[in-house]
């Protein structure tokens, strides 16, 4: 256990010591704003702001898949990896230190983005817009997540980046047209989980958020299983 | 001149990526391309369409295209990033890019050998991305196809500039960062139906002016914007912007410390 929390401690510190993670947040955070603000200024028959809120992870994941394919891929591209087994050798503590720390960052990522979206508009909150806030912020959470684990199993950046962007952000709204099974795609998940009402959402909350967990503990029971037995 | 142009080929043909990134720009348009035409077809055929975002067969076709570029990207992203990469082989050792200015010091020479062999790889998989992609989009259609008989060779070549332009686009902010993280996010995105530029192009009529909106006239008829740039116009704002970021990628790969 001690040596579990030591790692999440370097896990963490390791994160936020890159200097592209205060970048990153700091877009995202400003993406955040500038896309609320647009779907606020009344050219969009005024969508009701809960709607408004359901927008915005589309716009603001690019920056959380970055923060999860960058926290993992680095390690390898720096060969920072060779160390950071040498210290803690136990690999699985290791993947699991990295999931608790990426985690909790995107969380802070996710949670300011939206709460910034929300600054944006002028009425007062209720509770739907809480749930949805909390939900959109979960699925961000996800979104990065996925893109580490993605990292993990293939540890090249620019591979990294590419299947994580065609999965999560190119690729869903064009199959939805086409299959059914689109609303299995994460992204289709997540957005069923933070309340879309369409076909492509139509898991209901419930079933989206599993779907979404599935895909996550999917790809990191994969990424530590891979992590563990593969030479890194 | 051209023993820097072999070597750039066999450098780029040796990489794996660039074989993923030929089958992304040739599979990802033609799947779509035909999953897209056979739905329409249905649909179209039962007058089911109400789930459908479009039923116009105008863009059939030349719309897929637009994700093919994800493949071009990637492609002349990993022209110039894996000469920066340390990869899990060689662990321990410098830089390629060091061997290859060791090897041909005139920097100008290299940076603009690299370049051709991109915009000729980019060429030759538009060259085969698009005829397919058309055929696959009429094939799933049928009667419904629209016949691209006296548009089809300016279409396609506007299609193909298209392509070139963000592989130039790509590139140069790839040497500009000497990473592929910007281009390939900014790109990439772009590329999808969550794109900045469709956002902006709700928000100021200057949207017109981004590389992409600017190119779409050329090979499509329908556009996000209502007032939008002809295609002759539009095809020489996206040679401005891939010629400015061209010559800033390729003055700092010059210029620069490697």
């Amino acid at each position: 256990m001690r040596a579990l929390t030591a790692t999440i401690m370097a896990e963490l510190r390791k994160l936020w010591t890159l200097w592209y993670l205060p970048l990153t947040t700091a877009l995202t955070w400003g993406a955040a704003l500038v896309v609320a603000r647009t779907l606020n200024d009344g050219r969009h028959g005024s969508l009701p702001p809960a709607d408004i809120l359901r927008t915005v992870p589309d716009y603001v994941q690019v920056g959380l898949v970055v923060i999860g394919v960058l926290a993992v891929t680095t390690e390898y591209t720096s060969r920072q990896i060779a160390v950071t087994l040498t210290c803690a050798p136990r690999r699985t503590v290791v993947a699991a230190a990295k999931v608790v720390a990426l985690t909790v960052s995107a969380a802070v990522v996710a949670l300011g983005a939206m709460l910034l979206a929300r600054a944006t508009i002028p009425t007062d909150w209720t509770a739907a817009e809480v749930t949805v806030v909390l939900l959109t912020s979960a699925y961000l959470v996800a979104a990065s997540l996925i893109s580490a684990a993605l990292g993990l199993l293939l540890r090249s950046l620019v591979a990294t980046l590419t299947v994580s962007l065609v999965l999560l952000v190119v690729v869903p709204p064009v199959v939805a047209t086409l299959t059914d099974a689109a609303a299995f795609l994460p992204s289709a998940a997540g957005a069923a989980l933070y309340g879309v009402v369409g076909s492509s959402a139509r898991l209901g909350p419930a079933g989206g958020g599993g779907v979404l967990l599935a895909w996550t503990l999917g790809l990191w029971g994969a990424a530590a299983a891979t992590l563990e037995r593969r030479d890194a | 001149m051209i023993r820097t142009l072999a070597a750039e080929t066999r450098k780029l043909l040796s990489l794996p990526a660039v074989w993923v990134a030929g089958v992304l720009a040739i599979g990802l348009p033609v799947a779509l391309a035909a999953a897209n035409a056979s739905m329409l077809r249905r649909a179209l055929d039962t007058g089911r369409t109400g789930g459908l975002l479009s039923t116009s067969t105008l863009d059939e076709g030349f719309g897929q295209l637009t994700f093919g570029i994800v493949g071009i990207i990637v492609l002349a992203v990993v022209a110039v990033s894996s000469e920066y990469a340390r990869p899990l082989e060689r662990a321990g050792s410098s830089r390629q890019v060091l061997t290859t200015m060791v090897a041909q010091p005139r920097r100008g020479v290299l940076v603009s050998a690299k370049l051709l062999v991109v915009v000729l790889s980019t060429v030759l998989l538009a060259a085969v991305a698009i005829p397919i992609t058309l055929y696959a989009s009429q094939q799933g259609l049928g009667p419904y196809a629209t016949d691209f008989s006296g548009v089809l060779v300016p279409r396609a070549a506007g299609a193909t500039a298209y392509w070139v332009c963000t592989a130039m686009l790509a590139f140069g902010l790839t040497a500009l960062t000497r990473s592929g993280v910007v281009p390939m996010v900014l790109l990439i995105t772009n590329a999808s139906m969550v794109s900045v530029s469709l956002l902006l192009a709700q928000v100021t009529p200057l949207a017109k002016y981004l590389p992409d909106l600017a190119a779409y006239p050329s090979f499509m008829t329908e556009h996000p914007m209502a007032d939008h740039l002809s295609p002759a116009v539009g095809l020489v704002v996206c040679g401005i912007w891939s010629a400015v970021t061209i010559t800033a990628g390729a003055a700092s790969y010059i210029l620069r410390d490697a």
